[in-house]
């Protein structure tokens, strides 16, 4: 699978300011992506997913590393003769042109026959819904149905691996949401592997067969969506993907923990607990989800309710553990909702929280 | 147009309509006239010889013959308003785009200094040009210090062109810039990712999206270009004829006004159709111009 798909191995790029400074945007990247995968890029904004898709595109050099696709190095050939495209953030639609020629552009220029060309960019228009459109110019259509000619103009050359850099970052909440069932669609029915790269990390759970989280210039975590939502590997992929409670956790002697100063349990029950109290020192966390504490008479933990707010679907509360600490649950709205103010006991199942170092 | 912004722009409206209307009923109206006592004015009579003049000549004998001496003088002035547009082309091209590269702080104030020579007067800029041209100027003075000796300069073909292509080139710089300016980068990016060669980027994206403002721009140079009157005059030597020359000629020393009006019916007949072909081009450009 992997010699047949995109690899790419320790790549490194430094950008150097006007003024002189520099920024390492990628620092030792490799990753691989499988023939028909769909793999997330998820960061914020700065660490690099970007640059590695522009790498990867041909629109960067890269200063160290190595690229291949299906077996052939790939950072070497020029951007106009890689077999993979890109749907870019801003669209980048040709704005003199219909989108039907839009789209016949990339098959223009592989000097396609006419009849060919006509029958793919009908069939492309077909796959993003947009058959009726095919005269209109990009600035006749709306934002949504521009992101579908992009979509299109890019799948129609048939790209070994599609790239995709924050597509769906202008369109509004459930334009969004409709656009990923889409995306998703389109990828099983073409069966292009997709690089996809976004901010968003529940677009990320939702699309991804993986996710490569990048902090930094340096992938920190891959996984599928469950292994870095459930299994964070560091403190930053904990925070960044979701909700998370980091509790202070003391070392006790031959093999307990305190946490939040309140309790103790045997540290090998936790997962990841080798690892980060020999790593770790005293910056050791306990992470744990919001969903994964209970509001229960029988707690470990006990505090204070700060906060109590009813989200429709569940209920936020927030717990005062003293010292400034707060614990974040998330409970089923059918239970009852305690009163901000009210002492109560939460229980955490160490089987759902992980010790992390950095 | 709504009625009530067409009550607020009747007056501008009519004030225009007068100012351009008037002047060219009156035109016209002269040079179906014969010519005035002692050449001044117009006389009562109405006669298209000044029309004839145009492509006719009469000998003493009375033979009546083609005569293409003033055709060939709007013929010389299309000629040097095409070399200026183009010249005006080569060296404005580069100059906007260039500009349009610079960082966003300091592109206004390169358009500014391209506005620079407007700051004063078009016969100041053209007697300047002379002094810089003439056998004793700096140029000449310069070249003969290091034993170069320049050709004269002044009075010939090649300044007359100097003086336009100097006077019109912000014309053909501005809307050029204007189109480059606004043109995204990210879709050239678009075209190398679907496979377009940088060579191929350049004619398909790059061109079509700075089309309109090197249209513009032509037509900017090269209408006003084609009746100067100015730089011929005083930087040609008044040697090669133009038609805006010759024209002043009749209403001045030749004194025939209803000829000149005829010579400028003719100009204005060839700007017409140079703005129809032009339109007709740009339309296919997708391109709107007014």
């Amino acid at each position: 699978m992997v010699a047949e798909g995109l690899r790419i191995q320790d790549v490194s790029k430094t950008f150097t300011a006007p003024e002189g400074g520099s920024v390492r945007a990628l620092d030792g990247v490799s990753l691989d992506v499988g023939t028909s995968e769909f793999v997330v890029l998820l960061g914020p904004s700065g660490c690099g997913k970007t640059t590695l898709l522009r790498a990867i595109a041909g629109l960067e050099d890269v200063d160290s590393g190595r690229i291949d696709l299906a077996g052939e190095r790939l950072d070497t050939v020029p951007p106009f003769r890689r077999a993979v495209n890109t749907v870019f953030q801003s669209y980048a639609l040709f704005p003199f042109l219909t989108v039907e020629r839009n789209i016949a552009f990339g098959l223009e220029m592989e000097r396609r026959p006419k009849a060919e060309i006509r029958q793919r960019v009908a069939h492309a228009l077909e796959l993003v819904e947009l058959s009726g459109f095919a005269k209109r110019t990009p600035a006749q259509l709306s934002g949504g149905q521009q992101q579908r000619v992009a979509l299109a103009r890019a799948l129609v050359k048939e790209p070994k691996v599609l790239l995709l850099d924050e597509p769906l970052g202008a369109l509004d909440l459930k334009l969004r949401r409709q656009m990923q069932a889409e995306l998703k669609r389109i990828q099983r029915s073409v069966g292009i592997a997709f690089l996809f790269v976004t901010h968003d990390q529940e677009e990320a759970l939702a699309l991804g067969d993986r996710i490569a989280v990048l902090n930094d210039g340096r992938i920190v975590q891959v996984g599928t969506p469950q292994e870095v939502y459930e299994s964070p590997e560091t403190r930053f992929v904990a925070d960044f993907i979701g909700e998370t409670n980091l509790l202070p956790v003391e070392r006790d002697a031959a093999g307990t923990v305190t946490v939040a100063g309140q309790w103790k349990l045997v540290a090998a029950e936790i997962v990841g607990a080798d690892e980060a109290l020999v790593a770790g020192g005293d910056q050791v966390v306990l992470a744990v989800r919001p969903e994964r504490v209970r509001i229960d008479p029988g707690g470990e933990l006990r505090g204070v309710v700060a906060e109590a707010a009813y989200l429709g679907a569940d209920v936020h509360v927030a717990i005062d553990m003293g010292e400034g600490l707060l614990i974040n649950v998330r409970t089923d709205a059918q239970d009852a909702i305690p009163e901000v103010g009210e002492r109560v006991a939460v229980r955490i199942d160490p089987r759902h929280t992980r010790l992390l170092s950095s | 147009m709504r009625v009530g912004t067409r009550w607020l722009a009747s007056p501008a409206l009519g004030f225009i309509a007068f100012m351009v209307g008037g002047p060219m009923v009156v035109i016209v109206w002269y040079s179906l006239r014969t010519r005035g006592p002692g050449g001044v004015g117009v006389g009562d009579g109405l006669t298209v010889d000044a029309y004839e003049r145009l492509v006719v000549t009469e000998d003493f004998a009375g033979n009546v013959g083609f005569d293409s001496t003033y055709l060939e003088v709007m013929w010389s002035s299309i000629l040097l308003a095409a070399a200026t547009m183009l010249v005006a082309l080569a060296v404005g091209f580069p100059t906007a785009v260039w500009i349009s590269n610079r960082p966003r702080h300091l592109q206004p104030l390169l358009v500014l200094a391209v506005t620079i020579p407007f700051w004063t007067s078009i016969l100041v800029r053209t007697y300047a040009w002379i002094v810089i041209l003439r056998e004793t100027g700096p140029l000449a003075s310069g070249f003969d210090a290091v034993g170069i000796d320049l050709p004269r300069m002044l009075n010939t073909r090649g300044a007359t062109l100097v003086g336009m292509v100097y006077t019109f080139l912000p014309f053909m710089v501005l809307p050029i810039y204007a189109a480059a300016e606004r043109f995204d980068h990210r879709i050239a990016e678009a075209g190398l990712d679907l496979g377009a060669t940088p060579a191929v980027v350049l004619r398909k994206i790059v061109w079509p999206s700075v089309r309109p403002g090197v249209v513009a721009g032509c037509l900017l140079v090269f209408i006003p270009a084609i009746g100067a009157f100015l730089q011929p005059e005083l930087l040609g030597g008044g040697r090669s004829l133009m038609i805006a020359n010759l024209i002043q000629q009749q209403f001045g020393a030749s004194r025939n006004w209803p000829f000149g009006s005829a010579l400028a019916i003719l100009l204005l007949v060839v700007v017409t159709v140079v703005l129809v072909v032009a339109r007709r081009a740009a339309r296919e450009a997708r391109v709107v111009l007014s």
